[in-house]
């Protein structure tokens, strides 16, 4: 029994050791080679999943080496190149601020050709361990299955933190949406929206679970889009009433359109709210703190009504509708906001801004501009624009944007990291794009979100929506939010 | 463990002639369920079983595998899904289908000992199942589950298979750890088949409870209830994200409303969730006496009372089917068909039958002749659940009338709601095709290629997302394309497909030549004198030829109006010559109620558009009242 085994063996150890094998007589090929997601000459974080890909030339086999200055190079056999999770973290734990080499060797006819190496930098600047985001269909009208996502970025762990079905039947949908944490999530608060069924807002902090209902008389709408102030219980929001009509020709297909919107601020303690901006000539939104909490950022469009039905007269207007980029002071012991300043005046060049975010040391602004609205997934004349806080001056983040549509978009809680959503892939499903935003002030090329099935983008029919890093994972979790929903709503008061 | 139940049905060790009968009755009963059960599906319903695969999905793919198996009882939903596609070729999935619900019969006869005379007893939820798909009807386009004719077969039979397991095993240990593992295997593979699976094994359980055991008696039953009880619970709490609490054991029963008209569509689950809970509770004794030939006759009975059940309950309404049969029609591009379709539907139309009807006269270019002499009609559609023609056919309207933004957003609207089909990728590719969206319309065309029945439909589009100079080539495409000549605006259809379409080309300024015509079409049909006129001058002046209704229109509306110059048009003589007839008859029955002059004038002027004006009244397919309750 014991002889077979080693016979067994002593013919495996060849067959195993040949799979590992690189090549070792082959042509070289001068063109690129083809591969999906097309991760080349980007910088990846040290701490980051492995980035699989899948090789899109043909051939009849496939052998790929990733190698850096030190440590142990990884060979794998294969089209689709699934790396090894512990050998991946150990070559790049080594290789802090390095280059990381991928050779591919592709068999066609019996011959190996060897295409030109790709070269990643890895920066020793790690990513926060976890990114939130909302995960649906591109959908218009009609809802069925959304969930909020923690995916961890060192691995391809992903918990459902909470999915619609759980408390949803077929006649009464539910629409989660809007998540937002306090600070990154160190101090353990977030917040969540639901709408239709048992709608509501469940806060959540280490002290529990509290659902509370924030229509409230005097206001346009329930709250809508949140931002927790860094240190204090306070949540900025905006309240709006939306619509949403849609393009007959246009490839945008879809306008999400206020009719009015305000901006409000939440005391978590008091449950108390109090009006921040509702000048009833603008409409003001997505508000953002700054990471010190003394600036309130939003964005305004200045707006008339020129027909007595404003459904009407907002369809008429939409082309015209630019939002300017705003800030108002506020004073966290006093918790008095002061002066407003606009910060980018984009209506001026015809232009329209949208979800400023503030870089932690404070000294970038990050935010979208296209040419009209606000609600800029679907403008494709989105992109992705940068301010230096220390001179006033922005611009168009060439390195990162696509001629399709760039928008949500969150800094790293180390500030050198960027997150953003785009429809560039296919331009209908948004995908989640990862940069390195360096010292100089610059952003290097983006790169997807890794997923362990490299083909998993173009196998999912489902979008990225509102992805928000944090450091450490949710203090909640799918039962605890159900439940919080169950229970009866507080009220919010004015 | 003996029965001691006193619910029993007597049976009698039957002598040799009677042995020989009851073989023969059996066979004869055999025989009428696959007849009626072939009828019911490949003779009354072939449209419908094609229709299930169409808006269902079977993906050759790991991720298909993987993403049916995350579901709560996914290898039922997984398996289903790959048993429905054949309902591609009807005959085909229908052979499938009855093989299983013969198997269906057959487990049931052997789990509960239905033999000889009451082996007709064994094909009631057969006929049970086969009313879950023949009573369908319009609901079939709210279904949102997963291969949804072969989920209760699949289902019904991993309980059955079940049960007879439980049946075999004699040693209690042996039962009571069989239950544990029957719903922590059964549960996750078919949900609450398995929870109903687990009551049967309840109610043998209790059929066999023995109160003089004392406490040992209860053991097996408190594990069988705890087991429903907390399995599902488990999954729940640390496997499956998306079920909700009160859905965990009935996961997997479609979500029909307990009340309105659409309660009747849980009578096949009653009547099968009754029969069983009898058939398990039934004893058996043998009787000294021989039973009259009545109570001999009830299982035969009773069987012929489940078959004329399931008969009157299916879905008859031959405008579904239509409807059906012409969508069918429609996608490949079979105008002919559809126009005989029409002719053959002897019922008033739904107005999606004359939406179809006026398609396809529009699109093999005879409308402007003929479009008034097929059957006009507003026929309320005979659902149970309000479904409206934008979500059953809207993509396919929006996308033969070159709205290609609204046809991609329906297709999104149904994808969202009733989860990925055929149906809706097919579509999706097209429209992305013709929007000029390549690599969204390569996403979508992705799947097709993985399926059995759908790959070389797909391999033909695929040429024309490598290549879209070869879009030209094609005069399907060519023709939807000419529709699409207008700017863009920024609206909405408010889910009312038909008063969409005819606003739209009603109130159309400019565009192609194909599009004026669809115009003074729609104008037609509104009757809409003031934007006739300029649509009419502009077609009378680019075409050598007027159709016919145009004509009849103009003669109708000059002498009506008595201001616009129609002298330099060439009208057809005979078509003059009629008019004329028409106003002599105007002035013959001038003064007679309408009702009686109408069929004076149906004999001579029906099929022309004077007779549509003067006798067809407003209709709008989406004022219809329903017939739901």
């Amino acid at each position: 029994m014991n002889n077979k085994i080693l016979s067994l063996l002593v013919c495996l150890i060849p067959i195993l050791s040949a799979c590992q094998h690189i090549p070792s007589d082959y042509k070289e090929v001068k063109e690129e080679i083809s591969i999906y997601p097309s991760y080349m000459d980007v910088c990846i974080p040290f701490n980051i999943a492995p980035l699989n890909f899948h090789i899109q030339q043909d051939g009849s086999s496939f052998v790929t080496k990733i190698h850096a200055k030190n440590g142990k190079p990884i060979v794998i056999k294969g089209r689709d190149v699934k790396i090894p999770m512990r050998k991946w973290k150990s070559l790049l734990n080594c290789n802090k601020g390095e280059k990381l080499f991928v050779e591919v060797y592709l068999n066609k006819a019996e011959t190996w050709y060897k295409y030109p190496t790709i070269t990643n930098e890895i920066a020793a600047d790690p990513i926060d361990p976890y990114l939130v985001y909302r995960l649906l269909q591109p959908l218009y009208t009609t809802y069925e299955d959304i969930s909020i996502n923690q995916r961890s970025l060192e691995n391809f762990d992903n918990k459902i933190l909470y999915d619609n079905r759980q408390l949803s039947t077929e006649k009464q949908g539910q629409c989660v949406n809007c998540h937002s944490f306090q600070d990154y999530n160190r101090t353990g608060k977030m917040q969540i929206h639901f709408r239709g069924k048992q709608g509501g807002t469940v806060f959540v902090s280490d002290q529990g679970h509290q659902r509370i209902n924030s229509k409230v008389e005097g206001l346009i709408s329930g709250t809508v889009y949140p931002s927790w102030h860094p240190s204090l219980n306070l949540v900025a929001y905006s309240v709006n009433d939306i619509g949403q009509e849609f393009h007959t020709k246009d490839l945008q297909k879809t306008e999400v359109l206020d009719t009015k919107s305000d901006l409000i601020l939440y005391d978590v303690e008091t449950k108390k709210i109090t009006k921040v901006a509702s000048d009833p000539e603008l409409l003001e939104t997505f508000p953002y703190w700054s990471p010190d909490g003394k600036y309130l950022y939003y964005v305004a469009a200045k707006y008339k009504q020129l027909v007595e039905n404003i459904e009407i007269d907002i369809v008429m207007q939409y082309e015209n509708l630019h939002y300017d980029l705003l800030r108002k002071s506020f004073d966290p012991i006093t918790r008095e906001f002061g002066k407003t300043d606009t910060i980018v005046n984009a209506a001026a060049i015809g232009m329209s801004a949208s979800f400023p975010r503030v870089s932690p040391d404070g000294r970038y602004l990050l935010f979208t501009m296209g040419d009209f609205g606000n609600f800029h997934i679907w403008h494709k004349s989105s992109d992705l624009y940068l301010m230096d806080q220390l001179t006033g001056k922005y611009r168009n983040m060439k390195e990162v944007n696509s001629s399709d549509v760039e928008s949500y978009h969150s800094w790293s809680s180390n500030g050198r990291w960027i997150v953003f959503s785009s429809r560039r892939e296919d331009g209908s499903y948004t995908r989640l794009y990862i940069s390195y935003f360096d010292k100089n002030g610059r952003a290097h090329k983006p790169f997807v979100l890794p997923q362990k099935d490299p083909l998993n983008n173009k196998k999912l029919f489902k979008s990225y929506n509102i992805p928000e890093f944090i450091v450490k994972p949710a203090t909640t979790n799918r039962h605890k939010l159900a439940r919080a929903i169950g229970r009866d709503a507080e009220k919010a008061v004015l | 463990m003996k029965a001691k139940s006193n619910r029993t049905i007597p049976i009698v060790t039957p002598v040799k002639s009677d042995k020989t009968l009851i073989q023969w009755t059996n066979v004869v009963v055999t025989i009428l369920y696959l007849i009626f059960a072939a009828f019911l599906t490949l003779g009354q319903n072939k449209l419908l079983l094609w229709k299930l695969q169409d808006l269902d999905i079977f993906i050759f793919s790991t991720q298909f595998w993987i993403d049916a198996i995350q579901k709560p009882g996914g290898l039922t939903l997984y398996l289903a899904s790959f048993l429905n596609q054949f309902f591609y070729f009807p005959w085909l999935g229908t052979v499938i289908y009855l093989s299983l619900l013969l198997l269906v019969s057959q487990l049931t006869a052997q789990a509960f000992n239905l033999k000889g005379k009451a082996l007709p007893l064994s094909f009631i939820p057969s006929l049970a199942l086969l009313l879950i798909v023949t009573q369908l009807g319009y609901t079939i386009y709210l279904l949102k589950i997963d291969g949804y004719a072969f989920i209760p077969v699949l289902g019904i039979l991993c309980a059955l298979i079940g049960f007879i397991w439980f049946k075999k095993i004699k040693d209690f240990r042996r039962k009571n750890f069989f239950v544990v593992a029957y719903m922590l295997i059964a549960y996750p593979i078919c949900g609450a088949y398995a929870v109903f699976g687990g009551l049967l094994l309840l109610l043998q359980m209790l059929k066999s409870f023995d109160r003089s055991k004392g406490l040992r008696s209860w053991i097996p039953v408190i594990i069988i209830l705890l087991s429903v009880a907390l399995v599902p619970y488990f999954f729940f709490l640390f496997v499956y994200p998306s079920i909700a609490l009160q859905n965990l054991w009935v996961l997997h029963l479609p979500a029909f409303d307990v009340s309105g008209s659409e309660k009747i569509l849980w009578l096949p689950y009653l009547l099968m969730l009754l029969f069983f809970i009898l058939v398990v509770l039934r004893g058996e004794r043998k009787l000294k006496s021989t039973p009259s030939l009545l109570k001999k006759s009830i299982p035969i009975l009773l069987f012929l009372a489940v078959l004329v059940l399931v008969q009157v309950f299916s879905n008859k309404d031959k405008n579904f089917k239509t409807e059906i049969a012409m969508q069918s029609a429609s996608e490949k591009s079979d105008w002919r068909n559809v126009l005989h379709l029409t002719r053959e539907n002897a019922n008033e139309p739904t107005r999606l039958i004359v939406m179809y009807t006026h398609l396809a006269l529009q699109k093999l270019g005879i409308a402007g002749d003929s479009m008034y002499q097929y059957k006009d009609g507003n026929k309320p559609a005979q659902y149970l659940k309000s479904v409206l023609p934008v979500q059953m056919a809207g993509k396919l309207f929006y996308y033969q009338n070159g709205k290609l933004n609204y046809s991609y957003r329906w297709c999104m609207e149904e994808m969202v709601e009733y989860g990925m089909s055929v149906s809706v990728l097919k579509q999706f590719v097209l429209t992305s095709i013709l929007n000029g969206e390549y690599a969204v319309a390569q996403k979508y065309i992705d799947p097709l290629k993985s399926t059995l029945f759908y790959r070389s439909w797909a391999m033909e589009q695929q040429k024309y997302i490598d290549d879209p100079r070869k879009i030209s080539e094609n005069p399907e495409f060519g023709n939807i394309l000419k529709l699409t000549a207008f700017g863009n605006l920024l609206d909405g259809d408010n889910s009312q497909l038909e008063t969409y379409l005819s606003v739209n080309y009603v109130y159309m300024e400019g565009g192609t030549p194909d599009m004026v015509e669809l115009s003074i079409q729609y104008n037609l049909d509104q009757k809409n004198i003031e934007r006739f006129w300029p649509r009419f001058f502009l077609y009378a002046r680019t075409h050598d030829r007027i159709p016919i209704h145009y004509q009849e229109a103009a003669l109708l509306y000059s002498y009506l109006e008595k201001k616009v110059d129609i002298s330099w048009v060439r009208f057809n003589p005979e078509i003059v010559n009629k008019f004329q007839l028409l106003l002599s008859f105007s002035q013959k029955y001038a003064g007679y109620p309408e009702a009686t002059v109408q069929k004076f004038y149906e004999n001579e002027f029906r099929g022309s558009f004077w007779y549509y004006y003067f006798f067809n009244k407003e209709h709008s397919y989406e004022n219809t009242p329903s017939n739901e309750q």
